[in-house]
C-alpha cells in the first residue's frame, strides 16, 4: 500500500494558529512521542499527525475566535479524508465512516443535507441491460433523465449516454448520427443508445495504474474519485467511449442535487476525475430501476438480474435475436441490442 | 531438487488462469452461476407506493389499473347518441377533447368503434368474447396485438415499473399508446447532445 500513498508535500491545513501571539500552545503534545516510538506505518502516522492537528486548531479556533468551529471540523475532515484508504479496501466500518464525514463535509459546505450511501453489492446479482433498436425512437428522455439523477456537470453539459441516429439497414456505428436535433423519429432511420456496458472482461480497469476504478461483485465497474488521479488511461482504454472526464469542477444548481447518493455513483465530483455510468448504483441497488430505464417513455429499455432465470432480461436473451457491440473484443459487455 | 520443484509446478501454470471471466463469455458465466432463488432486497415495495395495480392471470405479476386514470369518463357523458355521437358539442367540452380519434387507428383495416366499444354504451369495452374492463385492456389489444402481448408478458414489450427486483408491476397497454392513436408521436427529443446542431442555435 506504501507505493499507493499520496505525494506528500502538502502541509497540514493552516487554520490561523501557531503564531504563538493567541495564548494557544503550537507544539505537538507528547502523545505524538510515544506513538512515534512504536512501529506504525506512514498512513498511521499522518492520520495521527492529521488528527492532532486538526484537535489544535479546534481549541485554536474556540479560544482565539479567528476561525468559527465549523471551519475547524471542516478541516479535520478534510485531513481524514485526504488521507483515507481506497474504497476497494476499505472495511465496512471505514465506508461508512467516510460517507459520513463527505454527508458532514457536505452539509458544512452547502447547508443541505445529502444522504450517500455505502451499500455493498447484493449477493445473487449480476446487473445487465437490454437495448430495444425497434422501440427507440430517439426522444432523449433517458438522457435527460441521467443528467438529473447522477448529477452531471451542467455547465460542460456531461451526458453518459448518447442517442445515434441510424439509416435504416445499416449496422455501421461510425455513420451513425449522435448529434441530430429534429423531429423524431425520423423517417427511415433508427436509434441506437450507447452508454458503459459494464463489461465482464473491462480493459478500462486493468489499465489504471492506481486501482482507482474496479468492477463491484453486481457487475458494475465504478470509480473511486477520491483516488482518481486523472490520467485518463481507461478513458483510452474502453473501446465504446463510455467513460468521462471532468476538465473543470462540475456544477450542479443547488436545487437541482439530486440528495440520494452513493459513495460509489453520484455522489458530486471534481474536477480532474473520471466518471462514467454505473447503471444507477445508488437507484438499482435498492431494487429499483436505473433512471434511464425509468424514464423512457416507449419501454425500449429492459434491466434486471442477469442470474434470475425468470427475469425479463433473461427472456430477452433466450427469445430474441440480440447482439452486442464489438463482441470480437472479447470484452463481454452485459448490455445487449434486441429487436421485436 | 530445482528440478523436481518445477515440475510440480508445472500443472498448476497449465491449469491455473481459467478460472476468471476473461477466458469465458459472460453467458456461460451466467449459466453457472444463476439461481432460482429470488434476490430479496428489503424495502423494495417502498418504491410501488402510489402505484395502483392487480394481479395478472395466476397472479404471476401485476398490472397497473387503468380506469383510475380514465379522465373523460364515462364515454356516455357526451356520447350519448346512436352510433357514438355525441350530443353535447359545444361550450361543455374542451374542443379538441380526443381529435386523434377523428382517425382512430385500424380505421383503414376496418376497424369501427363498436369493434371495441358497446354499441349501447361506449363506457364498456366488449371484445370477441365478451366484456372487458378497462382494467384488463390487454386482452381486448391482444385480440389482433398477439405477438405484442406475448412478448409483454414476457417482459421484452411494455415497461416494468419502479423495481427491477420485488414484485413486477408492468404497464398496461394503454398507459403507453393512446388506444385511439397508439402509434408515438413525432415530437423535438427533450434533449439534445451537446455539440448538436440544436444546441448551438
Amino acid at each position: 500500500m506504501s507505493a499507493r500513498l499520496p505525494i506528500l508535500g502538502q502541509e497540514a491545513p493552516n487554520h490561523g494558529c501557531g503564531s504563538g501571539t493567541c495564548g494557544c500552545s503550537s507544539e505537538a503534545p507528547p502523545v505524538v512521542e510515544e506513538r512515534l516510538d512504536t512501529d506504525v506505518s506512514r498512513r498511521q502516522f499522518f492520520g495521527l499527525f492529521g488528527s492532532l492537528t486538526a484537535g489544535v486548531a479546534a481549541v485554536a479556533s474556540s479560544g482565539c475566535g479567528t476561525k468559527s468551529a465549523e471551519a475547524a471540523e471542516k478541516a479535520s475532515l478534510d485531513w481524514e479524508e485526504y488521507f483515507k484508504g481506497n474504497y476497494q479496501v476499505m472495511t465496512d466500518e471505514e465506508k461508512r465512516a467516510t460517507v459520513e464525514r463527505l454527508e458532514r463535509r457536505w452539509e458544512l459546505e452547502h447547508g443541505s443535507r445529502v444522504e450517500i450511501s455505502d451499500q455493498n453489492a447484493v449477493p445473487g446479482v449480476l446487473y445487465g441491460y437490454a437495448f430495444n433498436i425497434s422501440k427507440c425512437q430517439g426522444y432523449m428522455d433517458c438522457v435527460d433523465a441521467c443528467v438529473k439523477e447522477n448529477n452531471l456537470d451542467r455547465e460542460s453539459g456531461m451526458q453518459y449516454i448518447r442517442i445515434f441516429e441510424m439509416d435504416e439497414g445499416t449496422m455501421q456505428l461510425g455513420d451513425g448520427d449522435g448529434r441530430f436535433y429534429h423531429e423524431v423519429p425520423a423517417a427511415g432511420h433508427f436509434y441506437l443508445g450507447t452508454q458503459c456496458f459494464q463489461c465482464d472482461n473491462p480493459p478500462c480497469t486493468k489499465v489504471c495504474p492506481v486501482g482507482a476504478t474496479w468492477k463491484e461483485p453486481d457487475g458494475i465497474v465504478v470509480v473511486d474519485y477520491d483516488w482518481c488521479i486523472g490520467c485518463r488511461y481507461c478513458q483510452a482504454a474502453c473501446p465504446y467511449w463510455a467513460r468521462r472526464f471532468n476538465w473543470q469542477e462540475p456544477f450542479v444548481p443547488e436545487d437541482e442535487v439530486n440528495q440520494e447518493q452513493h459513495y460509489l455513483g453520484n455522489r458530486l465530483r471534481k474536477k480532474g476525475v473520471m466518471e462514467k455510468c454505473t447503471y444507477c448504483i445508488q437507484r438499482t441497488r435498492k431494487g429499483r430501476n436505473p433512471a434511464c430505464a425509468e424514464a423512457c417513455p416507449t419501454g425500449a429499455r429492459i434491466f434486471g438480474n442477469l442470474l434470475d432465470p425468470d427475469s425479463e432480461i433473461r427472456w430477452v436473451l433466450a427469445n430474441k435475436k440480440v447482439f452486442r457491440l464489438k463482441e470480437d473484443l472479447g470484452t463481454e459487455p452485459k448490455f445487449w441490442y434486441f429487436m421485436d | 531438487m530445482i528440478r523436481r520443484s518445477l515440475l510440480l509446478l508445472l500443472p498448476v501454470l497449465l491449469f491455473s488462469g481459467c478460472h476468471g471471466p476473461s477466458h469465458h463469455g459472460v453467458r456461460e458465466r451466467i449459466d453457472h452461476e444463476q439461481s432460482p432463488d429470488q434476490v430479496e432486497i428489503s424495502g423494495v415495495e417502498y418504491w410501488l407506493d402510489g402505484l395502483r395495480y392487480e394481479p395478472y392471470g395466476e397472479g404471476d405479476f401485476f398490472v397497473r389499473t387503468r380506469s383510475d386514470q380514465l379522465v373523460q369518463f364515462p364515454c356516455a357523458r357526451c356520447h350519448d347518441q346512436p352510433g357514438f355521437a355525441a350530443s353535447r358539442t359545444d361550450g361543455d367540452l374542451p374542443e379538441s377533447a380526443h381529435l386523434q380519434i377523428l382517425q382512430p387507428h385500424g380505421v383503414a383495416e376496418g376497424l369501427a368503434c363498436a369493434h371495441c366499444h358497446d354499441g349501447e354504451d361506449p363506457s364498456q369495452l366488449v371484445g370477441q368474447k365478451g366484456p372487458v374492463d378497462f382494467d384488463r385492456v390487454y386482452d381486448l389489444c391482444g385480440t389482433c396485438h398477439f405477438e405484442q402481448r406475448r412478448d409483454w408478458e414476457a417482459g421484452a414489450h411494455g415497461k416494468r415499473l419502479a423495481t427491477w427486483s420485488g414484485p413486477r408491476v408492468i404497464e398496461n397497454c394503454t398507459g403507453c399508446h393512446d388506444p385511439h392513436a397508439p402509434r408515438f408521436e413525432t415530437r423535438l427529443p427533450t434533449t439534445m447532445y451537446p455539440g448538436s446542431e440544436g444546441a448551438r442555435r
